[in-house]
């Protein structure tokens, strides 16, 4: 004969039942993070958050007999799509603002297609002018600078040319092939002096 | 329309005709198919 078990004892059976229970107390318990519960799954934004990646929160409900039934497959994966087309779009309009070909050089750049774009309706000729004027003006104020910093840079290479080098007298290399001590810059001189003396 | 708003919208637009739309498109469905996951819980 069976024994007789109380609905408490029953309860504390373990086992696939006591499992399956446990999963569906959980479930009632925790009702706003269930998948087919919309706006309510409040762990989901969370976790999105979390991780740092673009996540869409639960769509395209089948609606059955007045409920909600769960998602459809095909109204996912067009959500999907169209998440993604959102995503590169503005991804493309980020890296067209930051274009550094689309950004201005300097000042004068700016106002010089200010006023280029300004005088729209004058002749070709006229813009070409303009333009010309313009460019000969932005090189007749960089022309001192250029001019001084090239002398500078000439006087450089001049210099630099015309120093005497001292020949490397004491390499290591050397310094091990002769089985003698490397003598360094700093010591070349009294190396000098001392072999003077011998 | 506020000028800065008016700014917004001039450079929205411009940038509009800038992207290239069906080359944005096949790029958003190609990462659709090869990187896009989705989790379907089948009720029963």
């Amino acid at each position: 004969m069976r024994p007789a078990c109380s609905r408490g004892a029953r309860n504390r059976v373990r086992g696939r039942n006591c499992l399956r229970r446990l999963g569906r107390r959980a479930a009632e318990k925790y009702s706003d993070d269930r998948s087919d519960r919309r706006r309510q799954n409040g762990n989901r934004a969370t976790l999105a958050r979390l991780a740092g990646c673009p996540f869409r929160k639960g769509g395209s409900f089948q609606v059955h007999r007045s409920r909600l039934r769960r998602p459809r497959r095909e109204s996912m994966v067009r959500d999907l799509v169209e998440t993604s087309i959102d995503m590169v779009r503005e991804e493309s309009s980020t890296k067209l603002r930051t274009a550094p070909s689309k950004r201005p050089r300097n000042a004068s750049s700016i106002f010089s297609a200010a006023f280029v774009s300004s005088r729209k309706g004058t002749s070709e000729t006229e813009l070409a002018q303009t333009t010309r004027a313009t460019q000969r003006t932005r090189e007749k104020s960089c022309a001192p600078n250029f001019a001084k910093a090239s002398s500078i840079s000439a006087w450089w290479i001049l210099k630099c040319a015309n120093a005497p080098c001292p020949p490397l007298k004491s390499s290591p290399t050397r310094a091990l092939r002769n089985g003698r001590q490397h003598q360094g810059h700093a010591f070349r001189h009294v190396g000098q002096q001392k072999r003077n003396a011998r | 329309m506020s000028v800065a708003d008016a700014f917004e919208y001039l450079i929205q637009e411009e940038e509009n005709k800038l992207l290239d739309m069906d080359q944005v498109t096949r790029t958003a469905v190609e990462r659709a198919e090869q990187m896009g996951i989705f989790f379907y819980r089948r009720d029963r």
